[in-house]
């Protein structure tokens, strides 16, 4: 698994080292650098780092317990189903807005963690989601996400 | 001394002695919660202070910006969420500290420290305002970029567990801070024409993946082991540090305190850098290095202590000069010209009273930080009695609105969500997020200053060593990072000739 990750990582380093050195040289008098030289360095210097990890990876044969995204395990479950719960926040937040978003997350993400007081959880998630709004959107005006639309003309009447 | 004494008359009119009390807890409540920086807090009560005389009207932003400095270390060491930009280096071993059941001494030691830094300070301050901020105007390229170094060397010992990896993970952090325009030569660097990276990769958002959200990951998978519980000690309550206790660390405490006033006086570089550089000499100086990052004290007065000085330092060039020390430093300028001050040269002569009663009102507000602290803690720790699932739902939470309200942009949480992930996995294969860290917040200052000094240099090198403050940071920056290594290669050694003795 680690050589997976490691070898996500060198694809990574070897792209930025291209596009590093697609940067080209400096007009700035002095600046042997350039906007790539830097870049180019720190690449290099990753790939040496990242060689000699592998090269102990491989000698020494570890097996790290990933449980994120295997469905076999409880606890894969419950963290596979809770970045799904984090990520459907990030986009119903950009549609429906922080009002309507926040207390389907706080919901969802509790459930997917296996809480099953139903009362305390809908105190919790009105009681959070109203100190949030009143907090963030009255008291210290951010401009909380307002969604689009209907949802949207709905937020300015509340914050 | 006629000076002092009406300046403590200012101090002490209830009216002042109220604005300060409530700038101070204001400040710590805004710097606890993520999203809401000191600077913001600031600009939020300068509306409050068009109506005050000058004294009364800095007294209040001053404390705000004492208190917001502290602040950033309560959910810092109780969430793995820094709330200021200035507490990230705390999360290193606060947060440990924390899970080991110690909260309630971790954040008593952040407040004694950032207690101790302000006071320090504070009397640097006024006593030699007008020398420090001409030595600070020494600092060229050379300095700031070898001042980066000793930033960055401290990596070996964070992640002490494996020094490759915490290596790989600072360049990858590099990397990452070289998204964006080039300040030198205006080019675009792998932005790729998306206008949202063009500014670089905001290391608030990162900071609030890489640690919150992962760490949120990381005990959901462990739930299924236990019960919904949240593993820490329900009752916090601040342990304020006995003086013989601080006497014992009293190196760490002035050390710390003298680099954040230093930093803090050098123009744009801020509590933030302050605390990362004294984090690192810290490590540098410490006789168990290898104990930093599981939740040493020391690695919690370091940057408290700095990160508070960092607010006095940054005052003397904002009041001397008229140049800002930090970007909070400049909201309090802005504040200055506002209420009728012109901040320069002039200024200390011509408002005596006011330098010593900013003096005195710090001095005010380091000792409000005790009772503050004690009051917010108490109150921030009742989330903690929370079962997990309704506590890491509120940290994901408050993540995503603190990634928002950086530039009310989505992109932002989403950089938040990624490296969510890249946290996890990070930690799954002992890489070092706070290493990655490290490299983003400083590579725009080593990689600038780098060029720059080279650019000074005609193309020439010997700029760095010619400069005895540069030779002297550097060589300090080399002894952090090959210390560590040194002494695990030692380590090492010893075990294997006492394995082959056996």
């Amino acid at each position: 698994m680690e050589i997976v990750f490691n070898s996500i990582v060198a694809l990574f380093i070897l792209l930025y080292m291209f596009f590093a050195m697609q940067l080209g040289a400096s007009n700035t008098e002095g600046d042997i650098f350039g906007a790539g030289g830097f870049p180019l360095v720190i690449a290099v210097l990753g790939i040496v780092v990242l060689i000699v990890i592998t090269r102990d990876i491989l000698k020494n044969k570890k097996k790290i317990d990933i449980p994120m995204f295997n469905l076999k395990t409880a606890g894969g479950k419950a963290v596979t189903l809770n970045v799904m719960a984090v990520s459907l926040y990030v986009v119903l937040l950009n549609f429906v807005g922080f009002i309507i978003a926040t207390p389907i997350f706080l919901i969802t993400s509790a459930k997917s963690m296996g809480y099953k007081e139903h009362r305390a959880l809908a105190i919790y998630t009105i009681l959070v989601s109203a100190v949030l709004v009143f907090v963030f959107g009255k008291i210290f005006f951010i401009p909380l996400p307002r969604g689009i639309s209907v949802f949207r003309d709905l937020s300015y009447l509340i914050y | 001394m006629n000076i002092i004494i009406q300046s403590l008359s200012q101090i002490i009119m209830p009216f002042n002695l109220m604005l300060i009390t409530l700038g101070t807890l204001f400040g710590m409540v805004c710097g606890a919660l993520p999203g809401l920086s000191s600077s913001m807090a600031i600009i939020l009560c300068l509306p409050f202070t068009y109506s005050m005389d000058p004294v009364s009207g800095v007294l209040l932003l001053v404390s705000v910006y004492v208190g917001g400095a502290t602040g950033g270390s309560i959910s810092a060491i109780l969430l793995k969420t820094p709330g200021t930009p200035e507490a990230v280096a705390t999360t290193f071993d606060g947060y440990p500290m924390s899970q080991r059941g110690d909260a309630g001494l971790a954040l008593g030691l952040a407040v004694s420290a950032s207690s101790f830094g302000t006071i320090f300070s504070a009397i640097c301050m006024v006593i030699s305002a007008p020398l420090l901020a001409v030595l600070a105007l020494k600092f060229q390229s050379a300095e700031y970029f070898a001042l980066g170094l000793v930033g960055l060397s401290c990596i070996t010992s964070i992640g002490s567990k494996n020094q490759m990896k915490a290596i790989l993970s600072v360049l990858l952090g590099l990397m990452f801070s070289t998204i964006g325009i080039d300040s030198i030569n205006g080019i675009e660097r792998f932005a790729f024409k998306q206008p949202f990276l063009l500014n670089g990769i905001n290391y608030i958002s990162v900071m609030i993946g890489a640690f919150a959200i992962a760490e949120v990951y990381r005990n959901v998978e462990e739930l299924s082991h236990r019960d919904t519980s949240t593993v820490t000690n329900s009752k916090v309550s601040l342990v304020i540090m006995k003086f013989s206790e601080m006497l014992k660390m009293w190196k760490t405490f002035i050390k710390s305190a003298i680099i954040g006033t230093v930093i803090g006086i050098i123009p744009a570089a801020g509590g933030s850098i302050a605390s990362l550089i004294s984090y690192g000499e810290a490590v540098r100086s410490s006789d168990t290095p290898e104990e930093f990052g599981k939740g040493i004290p020391e690695g919690i007065i370091a940057p408290e202590s700095a990160n508070n000085a960092a607010v006095g330092g940054s005052m003397v060039p904002t009041m001397v000069l008229g140049i800002p020390g930090s970007p909070v430093a400049a909201v309090i300028m802005a504040a200055f010209m506002i209420l009728g001050l012109r901040p320069g040269p002039l200024l200390i002569r011509d408002q005596p009273i006011l330098l010593n009663a900013i003096f005195f009102g710090m001095l005010i507000a380091a000792l409000l930080l005790f009772v503050g602290g004690r009051f917010v803690t108490r109150e921030f720790a009742r989330i903690l009695k929370l079962p997990y699932p309704l506590l890491g739902t509120l940290i994901a939470t408050l993540g995503v609105v603190g990634a928002y309200s950086l530039k009310n942009s989505f992109y932002d949480v989403a950089i938040m969500f990624i490296f969510g992930f890249i946290g996890y996995y990070f930690e799954k294969f002992k890489y070092s997020s706070s290493a990655f860290i490290l490299g983003l917040i400083l590579g725009e200052l080593v990689e600038n200053s780098l060029r720059k000094q080279i650019i000074i240099g005609n193309g020439s090198w010997s700029g760095f060593v010619e400069r005895p403050l540069s030779l002297f940071i550097l060589m300090v920056a080399a002894i952090t990072f090959l210390s560590p290594i040194i002494s695990k290669y030692k380590k090492n050694k010893k075990a294997k000739t006492e394995k082959s003795t056996h």
